[in-house]
């Protein structure tokens, strides 16, 4: 959005005529210019925290082991930038048991995802963790394509594919893991 | 700045996805609160531990009562011998008395049934048919039979050679010695008291049976 | 004579980006969102599969058919529950009835006995097994406690079987004798 300031200065300029010199017209220039700043904006999502809920069956064949967990998704509304060539980015971290005690055999205590930013390039940001049974293993993350327009929209974050190391009986307790969703310009290889 | 999704009235995809979010996240916040974890928080298995007792009757070789005879030799094998049968001046039955402890059991409500085969004691293979007036040509003589506290007296009258039996119930499981005391008595006789005896060996057959009801 | 005043614009436009209406305090070429992702795992415990046959300890007939006295040899195979779990740290406990003659109703008389004792182990979850005898008037092994989740198989055994009331006493005559053995898991919250 741009808001312009019109700055008006007149001089007036009053004085004796020169008896000998006289003109009737004259022009000065005056250059105009205006700055805007690169800006990215991600939209203020309805939740800051996705919460998957009970994420084991309690009866049945499966008891103990991960239940059919549906995708969740977020919408970053009225995300933009007003550039040229961007690229959203997801950072993925599994979601690993807030109690830090080793997982026994048998046992799992990490639940990988993939995270899906999308509706900002052809190609959607996509990143999938691979943590072990025990949480071990770094972020993961990936960038969707360049985005060569200026952009205006709501970016959707999805997760989704929830996967159990080895489908082992998980611990029971909290879980806590995360994803950031990041706009930035296209990353350039210096020269 | 603002243009929330939420306001536009365009009734498109990316709108419909976001209210349709919010519901989703209520009834996620309602179902991670809620589940019954009580249930599944125990779990138990229960077994049956089965068996069975037939039931059984056991009765071992019998002993002599120590200091129980009284004219009798004692228990040879499974036979008791009267030492001397005849009063050897009077010929009349001598008195012989013995009394035999059975280590028995029956783990079951049952009856004894003590069963003499002869009725008496006669002689030889019973083929004696003299009638020898005043003689005594059978012996009579009486077995009690003592089971869990229980007594029953079987009494033979050697009148007429058959098998003569009696019994007792026992209206629990019983486990013990069965008393077997056999008394002939002194001048026993099928004829008169005192008769004198036929020459002959003299023989029975007791029998104690321990049975269902 | 001719005045001519000139007027001379100066104008200056001034256009600048909506800064001011950031929420963000830093205007910037990169925008990023953190969310956390949570979940939760209730705690639970499952006591798992009966493996190779039905649920029963069949023992057979109890007594030497001889002497009427309770067989010295008296066993059943081990049952054993396959996949059992807690997620979070658990006890096990064992509980067991005696074997009592089901069709007699009446006392026993001396010298006999309506009830057979025993003893049963469950093994496999904790270091020392949980066990139970049901002559004892106290168990204190027939519970224990680990402080791990554990997965794995539970081995329930019979031994040490006797004749209630002594080892002289005979059981009396029935067809059927029945006790049972309970494993139960329970987890800690």
């Amino acid at each position: 959005m741009k808001t312009m300031s019109l700055i008006v200065a007149t001089a007036l300029l009053v004085g004796a005529a020169p008896a000998a010199l006289a003109q009737d017209s004259d022009s000065a220039k005056v250059s105009v210019t205006g700055q805007v700043a690169k800006l990215c904006v991600l939209g203020t999502p309805s939740n800051a925290v996705i919460d998957l809920g009970q994420m084991v069956d309690t009866s049945g064949a499966r008891v103990g082991k991960r239940a059919a967990i549906g995708n969740k998704s977020v919408t970053l509304p009225g995300s933009f930038c007003n550039f040229a060539n961007s690229v959203v980015t997801v950072n993925a971290t599994a979601l690993t048991a807030d109690d830090a005690t080793p997982a026994q055999s048998g046992f799992a205590r990490a639940v990988n995802f993939t995270a899906t930013a999308s509706n900002w390039a052809s190609t959607n940001a996509v990143a999938t963790t691979t943590v072990d049974r025990q949480g071990a293993g770094a972020a993961t993350t990936g960038s969707g394509s360049v985005q060569s327009l200026p952009k205006l929209a709501d970016i959707g974050l999805t997760l989704s594919g929830y996967d159990v190391p080895g489908d082992l009986l998980l611990v029971s307790g909290g879980y806590t893991g995360s994803v950031t969703v990041t706009l930035a310009p296209e990353a350039v290889p210096a020269p | 700045m603002s243009r929330p999704a939420l306001s536009h009235m365009r009734k498109d995809r990316r709108t419909a996805a976001v209210r349709a979010l919010a519901c989703v996240a209520a009834l996620g916040a309602l179902a991670s609160g809620g589940v019954a974890a009580a249930d599944s928080a125990a779990a138990t298995r229960t077994m049956a531990v089965s068996g069975s007792t037939p039931e059984i009757c056991a009765l071992q070789p019998g002993a002599v009562q120590t200091g129980s005879l009284v004219n009798m030799t004692g228990l040879d094998g499974d036979t008791l011998r009267v030492a001397q049968f005849a009063d050897p001046r009077t010929l009349a039955v001598r008195a012989a008395d013995a009394t035999l402890s059975i280590s028995a059991v029956c783990n079951f409500p049952h009856k004894v049934r003590v069963q003499s085969e002869n009725n008496g004691m006669w002689p030889g293979d019973g083929s004696q048919k003299l009638d020898a007036n005043g003689f005594t040509s059978a012996v009579p003589y009486r077995a009690r039979v003592t089971w869990n506290g229980a007594s029953n007296t079987l009494e033979t009258d050697a009148r007429v050679r058959h098998q003569v039996e009696d019994e007792l119930s026992v209206n629990s499981p019983a486990v013990g010695n069965v008393e077997l005391h056999v008394e002939i008595a002194p001048g026993a006789s099928n004829s008169q008291a005192n008769a004198p005896l036929l020459a002959g060996t003299y023989t029975d057959t007791l029998r104690i049976f321990l049975e269902p009801l | 004579m001719i005045r001519k005043s000139s007027l001379a614009l100066a104008l200056a436009l001034l256009g600048s980006t909506a800064a001011q209406a950031q929420t963000e305090t830093a205007a910037s070429n990169t925008a990023s969102r953190a969310f956390q992702v949570t979940g939760n795992v209730p705690v639970i415990c499952a006591g798992g599969a009966l493996s190779g046959g039905d649920s029963t300890f069949a023992l057979g007939v109890l007594v030497n058919t001889t002497t009427g006295l309770l067989r010295t040899d008296l066993s059943a195979p081990d049952k054993v529950l396959t996949g059992a779990f807690c997620s979070a740290l658990s006890t096990i406990s064992v509980a067991a009835t005696r074997m009592t003659a089901q069709n007699v109703t009446t006392a026993a008389p001396a010298g006999f006995s309506n009830s057979v004792d025993f003893t049963a182990t469950a093994s496999g979850w904790t270091t020392t097994p949980a066990s139970v005898n049901t002559a004892a008037s106290t168990n204190p092994a027939a519970t224990q406690s680990r402080t791990t989740p554990f997965s794995g198989n539970i081995t329930v055994g019979l031994s040490n079987f006797a004749t209630t009331g002594g080892t002289t006493l005979r059981p009396v005559a029935d067809t059927s004798y029945l006790g049972s053995v309970t494993v139960t898991l329970t987890a800690a919250n």
